[in-house]
């Protein structure tokens, strides 16, 4: 199902076009990273997602409401974290959070209860009486987070949530962002840092100012090679022209460079096999041909250099 | 044992503006108001002091002790207070806590109140805190202990006033803008708070029968002020502009009844006039709303509600509707109170219309951006005043006719009128300028009128997609439940 629709939005700042004809399509559940360079058109695609913003033209609709017409219901079934968050001063945590809940209509024991909930989901309950604008970078994240659930959004949109963040509440981010994922939320994200996007994402889109340029898996990103074809890195106990005369006989694998403790295939795609498929059916032939493989994996790349690749420059 | 049925404290808890509880939390931490509290309390224990000693001395004449007791209350009310107001909702604008809020069920205008409302309670309880010293003045100072309550309430009042004011200068992000309106806008209300003041103290009979007509047009004035304070950072389904219409209206009824009561109380058609200027320009500035929520209250009233909003909805077009009709009123209860009207009286009318439309029309035509549309309009009219102010001083020193060069400027010709009285029909070419700022004044209406066609269109639309989200609306809400959060973790 459907949830988030972007249909041929614009959005103009003057002259600068920020959004340029922008369309995609987001289902139920999915955990979408949003990729682009600065200025790409990101925070204001998501802040014209969060009814922040109109578009100059074209339709967004959240839970088939569209933004322009619906914006209180579809505020009730959105959370917003920004990338720039700033908590208050003679306030602490709890009250923060209370403030808010008291904000998003909810009242007496039912607004307790759902400040508790969400202080214990993102691990901040330790923190309830902690002055809210003296927490940590990581904290402040997770209590902007915790801010955003008190509604209990169907969809979640994060802007650069994981950026300033150490490598511990990176991890402790990654984790609550995949708790979230397994309850049903639908999460849009958009980061600087790639490779976490890449782990904590199942789809991944790209743009580049303002319009979209790539819109897939994250696994098709990582897998798939310019040349079109399957990389393999393979280990063997046996010399080097076992492998060879092998190979010889293969005419749709051939070696790639001359590496000193791997080997790397390049394998034809075979028609519409699936990949899989085909890997499978390759390391089959490897073990039959009497080959000792210790070492058999298929070759990602890594996610910035699909994202240079797919903006028009080159990967390292 | 609950104080509150469940109903009655679930209803209060849906009123009760969620921003107030928050301010009120941190304000009273805030070092700034434990600071003042202090410093109030103590200076009232050395002014009590001070007054006992006076009188163990022997001493009668307590007025300059009471002069420092109104210092001190006048001093907190009337500047600590409004001050505090002035980075209300610019320490908002940090961090993106405006649009965090905004976000919530919490409306723009919610979110100003409630900071106008959180200062005032402090305020007040600083008030409740001198309470004691009032009722012992009573006994050391000889002063009447109601009459000082009364100038305290009144003081309390004009506070909520200014700091009402200044919380609506607060939504300005640039410091500089704000701070050059707050000391601009001090420099000319404190003097005449002041001299509020000590009026009280000299006429309180007649103080007391004008006070309330003054509070209430100061109040229309700060609920005016607020709206366009929650207009700047409000959500673009957010309507602000009729409010402001509907608060001008009530300002012109205060004003009409305050002269119908008193002739010499003008202060609340002075506000009306202020506000009227305020609302005239700023509606000349925005396009019809592209949002069909601001139009659905209307469409909900059927016929009445949409002709209702040709005057009312927000955009350039029904402004100026809207501004012609609030004058034509304001001319006919005049008229209705006794006032007559001459040949002069209908002329300075007549080119006060044509300076209001002549510049917009052309920045109109011309198709400037709506952003700097209001200073462009406000500089534009400065040139024609001042193209008329030097064309008259050359005229002056050549006897010449080269004003005549500027006939064509209703907002010139009206210059001119009051420097040189146009009313004398003696002097040459008058039907020139007249007639010339006339036709221009008509002019500017077709131009006007022409523009404000596809501005009809959209709102047609807007009113029909209104009448269709309505309809889908409640069609869904007869279908699905509401959403009902998580019962549990």
């Amino acid at each position: 199902m459907t949830i988030i629709e972007v249909d041929n939005i614009y959005r103009a700042f003057g002259r600068v076009q920020a959004v340029n004809g922008l369309s995609f399509k987001i289902d139920a559940g999915q955990i979408v990273g949003f990729i682009g360079a600065n200025g790409a058109g990101k925070t204001t695609t998501m802040r014209l997602m969060v009814t922040l913003d109109v578009p100059d033209a074209g339709r967004i609709e959240i839970c088939n409401l569209n933004t322009l017409d619906h914006p209180h219901e579809i505020r009730r079934l959105i959370g917003w974290m920004p990338d720039h968050f700033e908590a208050y001063p003679n306030m602490d945590v709890w009250e923060y959070l209370d403030f808010y809940g008291r904000a998003f209509g909810l009242h007496g024991a039912e607004r307790t209860r759902r400040v508790d909930e969400v202080l214990a989901f993102t691990d901040m309950d330790v923190l309830a009486e902690r002055p809210s604008n003296a927490l940590s970078k990581g904290q402040t994240q997770r209590l902007c987070l915790a801010r955003a659930l008190l509604s209990d959004p169907q969809v979640l949109v994060l802007d650069e949530p994981a950026a300033g963040l150490d490598p511990k509440a990176r991890i402790e981010f990654k984790n609550l962002v995949k708790l979230l994922a397994a309850r049903g939320k639908t999460l849009f994200i958009s980061s600087h840092i790639l490779s976490e996007l890449g782990e904590m994402c199942d789809h991944l889109l790209f743009i580049d100012n303002g319009r979209m340029v790539h819109h897939g898996t994250s696994e098709s990103l990582r897998f798939h090679k310019s040349d079109g074809h399957l990389h393999v890195r393979l280990r063997c106990l046996d010399e080097a022209y076992r492998l060879e005369q092998w190979l010889a006989a293969r005419p749709g694998i051939t070696r790639r460079g001359e590496q000193a403790d791997y080997i790397e295939l390049v394998v034809e795609k075979a028609g519409d096999a699936p990949p899989e498929a085909q890997l499978a059916a390759l390391l089959q032939e490897l073990l039959a041909a009497g080959l000792r493989v210790y070492e058999f994996h298929r070759i990602e790349r890594k996610l910035e250099d699909a994202f240079v690749e797919i903006l028009g420059g080159q990967p390292s | 044992m609950k104080l509150l049925p469940d109903s009655i404290s679930q209803w209060l808890a849906r009123r009760f503006n969620p921003i107030l509880v928050k301010e009120l939390r941190q304000g009273v931490r805030s070092r700034a108001y434990t600071l003042v509290f202090l410093i109030v309390q103590v200076v009232m224990v050395f002014y009590l002091i001070f007054g006992m000693a006076v009188k163990e001395s022997g001493g009668s004449n307590n007025s300059e002790l009471d002069a420092f007791f109104w210092i001190i209350v006048g001093g907190f009310l009337l500047g600590i207070l409004p001050l505090m107001g002035s980075g209300a909702l610019s320490s908002e604008n940090r961090g993106s806590r405006l649009e965090l809020m905004v976000l919530t069920r919490l409306t723009a205008r919610r979110i100003v109140y409630g900071k106008w409302l959180a200062i005032v309670a402090q305020g007040t309880l600083i008030v409740m805190a001198l309470l004691p010293y009032l009722v012992l003045r009573y006994y050391i100072g000889s002063v009447e202990f109601h009459e000082s309550l009364l100038i305290a309430l009144i003081l309390l009042a004009a506070s909520a006033i200014l700091t009402g004011l200044t919380v609506s200068v607060s939504v300005i992000r640039s410091p500089l803008v704000r701070w050059f309106l707050l000391v601009v806008g001090g420099l000319w209300t404190i003097p005449a708070l002041i001299g509020l003041l000590v009026q009280s103290f000299r006429q309180m009979s007649d103080l007391l029968a004008q006070i309330p007509l003054i509070l209430l047009s100061g109040g229309l004035l700060v609920a005016l002020a607020m709206e366009f304070a929650a207009a700047r950072f409000s959500p673009i389904e957010e309507n602000h502009d009729t409010p402001k219409r509907l608060i001008l209206l009530l300002m012109l009824l205060v004003g009409a009844g305050s002269y119908a009561w008193d002739d010499d109380l003008v202060m609340p058609n002075i506000l009306f006039w202020i506000g009227f200027l305020f609302v005239s320009w700023d509606g000349l500035c925005r396009p019809a709303s592209a949002s069909p929520s601001v139009y659905e209250p209307f469409v909900r009233l059927g016929w009445a509600g949409r002709m209702a909003g040709r005057l009312l909805y927000p955009g350039w077009a029904s402004s100026v509707v809207f501004s012609l009709v609030t004058f034509g009123l304001f001319l006919f209860g005049l008229v209705w109170g006794g006032e007559t009207m001459g040949n002069e009286d209908i002329e300075i009318i007549r080119l006060l219309i044509g300076a209001f439309l002549f510049p917009f029309a052309v920045l109109l035509w011309v198709g400037l951006g709506r952003r700097f549309f209001g200073l462009s309009m406000f500089l534009f009219q400065l040139g024609l005043v001042l193209i008329m102010v030097l064309l008259h001083l050359f005229d002056e020193f050549g006897h010449t006719h080269l004003t005549l060069a500027a006939c064509w400027s209703p907002t010139s010709v009206l210059v001119l009128y009051i420097m040189e009285d146009l009313g004398d029909a003696n002097l040459p070419y008058r039907d020139v300028y007249m007639i010339a700022s006339l036709v221009m004044t008509a002019l500017s209406l077709v131009a006007i009128a022409i523009k404000a066609f596809p501005q009809r269109r959209l709102v047609i639309r807007m009113e029909k997609q209104a009448r269709a989200n309505r309809q889908a609306r409640s069609a869904r809400e007869s279908v699905v439940a509401p959403p009902v959060l998580e019962t549990s973790s």
